[in-house]
């Protein structure tokens, strides 16, 4: 107790749309030590955070710093006291200098001016004492992102502050940068600085933390000291699974071919060519997964085949239907649905209820009308049907979709999609971000329509659920097929990653062969 | 499950009333420190507008064109668009109609109709410019539909000057209208007439398309996201496209309704400013068609309890924009009864969570 520089106990944060963030989370953190806070995206590490920083306020619970107790406060004052965050989008003012930026808003005076003298100095001191090599008159704009970010440290820093709160620093730099950055956080630690890193890569909490806390959504997991943790328990934290996830399913009886994809090329607005040249053939009563890193190609490929994009090179045939010469609402018509990777976005309307949700995509059936207008107990009674089908939790169907935790909000998708008795579903990162209960209830769904002799293109970025669930595989590799597999038991996820990294790829005969 | 009335909502409703009655309290005090004599100017305002039936009337006929911009905001606002020609619409329309009424000499009845349809195109044509330009060049709305407002002002006093100016007028009005084109009153001593009927019909149509129709509620969907409402396959510009015209319709039908059941020649020399009340009166009945004749009723009832105060005491007209003006920053203002949201929202929440523990346990 002692030594403990910060002490949150029974955090507890609700967004005004009804989300809950943070639920009872703890979060201790000793003076010295380096403390990672790790947990999946949608984790609530962020809020936690931002509750520390006095931007966002909590609806329970106390913080301690030193041992006194911080009541509601501003980021003035948690700058003051001594708490510094870098954020993961850096908060620097690009035309000016380092040395500007550094001292904003804590200029030394001279009289009216800024002593530019002493504040290039101070910048100076502050860089050599740790060891972090910036230059105080070079123009931000003109720095990388590793140097930014230095520059980032040093103005919490000069701003005295004793403990620091780096958000996810690793996920811009590149592996040399971040290895300088190791070595700079671990000599701040020598000179008795506190860091909080924030981060999910497992691999580099290992390298320079002391304990970790773990959140899983929003709520606290617990606390351990990464000596004694294995890098498979850790995860095993993060997830909130013991096995990975195992799905049954039958042997796949393949059909006639569904979808056809010819030679299809797009180059999007920034000119780049995002898919070169992609073919291949999805059958009836088929999961085809689609592995790759994400933002090869794949979202942009699930897109072109849903008519989100015009000039489209080459040919996307359905049923005989060439699907490029269509507009989404006639390529719904004729029997495919689409789960979208981004749901706030794109999958959902948060605003509007759960119940004109599930109908946006049939607003103009017959079966929703009483005569000309539409039959609210009709439209009402679906959405009860599905509500219950889907186990979607939530009030009634009146409540708005953005009041939904994020595995039901999937859900109401996955229920609009899946209601449409598609011929073809394209399912893009399903299961990205939900709790494990809805994880299982979609691949059950999954399963169940290609059972049903559906066509499925699956494309995740998680290799486990590209594996478990799909009967054949491409991978896309910098917009190109790289490799096809017909029959996914016989590779392994190393081999996969090979493909995937562009490090090997087939030859035309190999993919078409298969 | 039992279905509960949405508390959020209920606390967004009681905003609405709480600023309502902030503003109006302010108003009261401000008249009790400047006026000599607070009591009477404060009855004159308060019970006015009921002590005689001409006076009631008076309410009534100047809710009529407020219902009618406020459900032309209702309408272009559904489809998130900040489209503020409405008032370039209402004013287009009357012009159009003054054009139908003195170019065509057509048996009497069927030339109002004639009169008022053409009125009520134009509108929708002044609206969709707007909408067009936002769908196919992305040009912001805001910008476009303000600017337009001037168009229309000047492009409409120019064709009454021009074409249907009487001479025998000190002012630019248009000629006197035919006997036959003017809206029938319902009662006498008042001015009260089918206009109002009109416009409660108006209520209806809209309550109807934005409730119970498929393209009212894609115009919602569009409003509220259009990425998803093209994903659903929505084509959201047609939708777009068709809200703003319908809106505009609507203030240009206001136009038309107000010049006939008023006015027997075209005497505007400016906006009326009619569309401008429409934002207010579309904020305060929170874009619901149903609550729109409350909140125009309310409005008119304010002016004319402050236009009779204006005549008896030393409290001027004005008072009313004050009123106005304390209302939207107040509805706007997000931190009223903030905390009593949150309280609420946590505990919603909350039991949703428990909820959950039930169904997975």
């Amino acid at each position: 107790m002692e030594n403990e520089i910060l002490r949150m106990e029974q955090i507890t944060k609700i967004y005004p749309n009804g989300v809950m963030a943070n639920k009872e989370v703890n979060l201790f953190v000793k003076s010295g030590e380096i403390h990672a806070l790790m947990g999946e995206n949608g984790a609530g590490k962020s809020t936690l955070m931002k509750i520390l920083f006095g931007i966002e306020p909590k609806d329970n619970g106390k913080i301690y710093f030193e041992g006194k107790e911080i009541h509601s406060h501003s980021a003035a004052e948690t700058i003051r006291l001594g708490i510094g965050m870098v954020h993961q989008h850096f908060m620097l003012v690009e035309s000016l200098k380092v040395y500007e930026n550094v001292i904003l808003g804590m200029e030394p005076k001279k009289g009216l001016f800024i002593n530019k003298e002493s504040a290039i100095q101070l910048v100076k001191d502050m860089a050599k004492k740790y060891n972090l090599n910036v230059d105080p008159m070079a123009r931000v704009c003109d720095l990388s992102v590793g140097v930014k970010q230095k520059v980032e440290i040093l103005k919490v820093l000069v701003r005295g502050a004793k403990l620091l709160i780096l958000d996810e620093p690793t996920a811009v730099l590149t592996p040399q940068e971040t290895k300088e950055l190791f070595e700079q956080l671990l000599l701040l630690k020598q000179n008795g600085h506190t860091i909080i890193f924030i981060s999910h890569k497992i691999k580099e909490v290992k390298q320079i933390c002391d304990n970790i806390t773990v959140l899983r959504g929003g709520r606290y997991i617990g606390t351990m000291a990464v000596a004694d943790a294995t890098e498979e328990e850790i995860s095993r934290f993060m997830v909130g699974r013991d096995v990975v996830l195992k799905v049954h399913k039958k042997q796949p009886e393949f059909g006639d071919v569904l979808l056809d994809v010819q030679n299809v090329s797009y180059t999007n607005r920034e000119n780049k060519k995002v898919l070169k040249n992609v073919s291949f053939q999805l059958k009836k009563g088929q999961i085809l997964g689609v592995a790759g890193v994400e933002g090869n190609g794949q979202n942009e490929l699930a897109e072109c085949i849903f008519g989100f994009y015009q000039n489209v090179e080459g040919k996307i045939l359905f049923r005989g239907e060439n699907l490029l010469e269509k507009t989404i609402r006639d390529i719904r018509r004729i029997g495919v649905s689409y789960i979208p990777e981004d749901r706030m976005k794109t999958g959902i309307a948060k605003d509007v209820s759960i119940w004109e949700n599930i109908v946006s995509d049939r607003i103009d059936s017959k079966q929703l009308k009483q005569r000309a207008f539409l039959s609210t107990k009709k439209i009402k009674k679906l959405a009860k049907e599905l509500i219950q089908d889907f186990t979607i939790l939530c009030k009634n169907e009146e409540q708005p979709a953005g009041m939904l935790s994020g595995g039901n909000m999937q859900k109401v998708v996955v229920a609009r999609e899946f209601s449409s008795q598609p011929k073809l579903l394209i399912a893009n990162q399903p299961t990205r971000g939900i709790d494990v209960g809805a994880n299982e209830f979609i691949w059950k769904k999954i399963i169940e329509q290609r059972d049903a002799k559906k066509g499925i293109l699956l494309i995740s970025a998680d290799l486990n659920e590209v594996l478990e669930l799909s009967d054949s595989i491409i991978v896309m590799c910098d917009g190109e097929v790289a490799a096809y597999f017909e029959n996914s038991s016989q590779i392994t996820e190393y081999e996969l990653g090979l493909y995937m990294l562009g490090i090997k790829k087939q030859t035309e005969e190999e993919r078409r062969g298969a | 499950m039992h279905i509960k009335k949405n508390a959020v909502t209920m606390v967004e409703i009681l905003r609405t009333m709480v600023a309502i009655l902030c503003s109006l309290l302010m108003v009261f005090a401000i008249i009790l420190l400047v006026s000599d004599q607070p009591f009477s100017a404060l009855k004159d305002f308060l019970i006015g507008p009921l002590t005689s039936v001409r006076r009631m009337g008076n309410v009534i006929e100047a809710m009529t064109p407020l219902i009618f911009t406020g459900l032309s905001v209702t309408m272009l606002y559904r489809a998130g668009l900040f489209n503020l020609s409405m008032e370039g619409a209402f004013f287009m329309g009357a012009v159009a109609a003054t054009a139908g009424a003195l170019l065509f000499d057509l048996p009497p009845i069927i030339n109002l109709i004639v009169a008022m349809s053409l009125g009520t195109v134009a509108g929708g044509i002044v609206t969709l410019i707007p909408g067009v330009l936002k769908v196919k060049c992305h040009a912001n709305e805001l910008v476009t539909s303000l600017m337009l407002n001037y168009v229309c002002l000047y492009l409409g006093l120019y064709i009454i000057t021009e074409f249907f100016y009487d001479p025998q007028m000190n002012s630019n009005y248009s000629f006197l209208f035919a006997d036959s084109m003017v809206l029938p009153k319902l009662f006498s001593k008042t001015r009260i007439n089918t206009g109002t009927i009109i416009a409660f019909a108006a209520v209806g149509i809209v309550w109807l398309i934005l409730n119970k129709t498929s393209f009212g509620y894609k115009v919602t969907l569009v409003g509220k996201n259009d990425t998803m409402a093209k994903y659903s396959g929505i084509d959201a510009g047609a939708v777009i496209i068709g809200s703003q015209l319908l809106g505009g319709m609507l203030a240009g039908l206001g136009g038309c309704v107000e010049l006939f059941g008023m006015y027997q020649r075209f005497q505007y020399q400016g906006l009326p400013g009619y569309g401008w009340d429409g934002v207010l009166i579309a904020i305060v009945a929170r874009y619901q068609a149903k609550y729109i004749p409350l909140a125009a009723l309310f409005l008119a009832y304010l002016r004319i309890g402050a236009d009779i105060m204006s005549r008896n005491t030393d409290i001027p007209f004005e008072i009313v924009k004050i009123i106005q003006a304390i209302m939207i920053v107040l509805i706007s203002a997000q931190a009223i009864l903030s905390r009593y949201r949150q309280k609420l929202v946590v505990k919603e929440a909350k039991e949703l969570e428990e909820m959950g523990g039930k169904v997975n346990g």
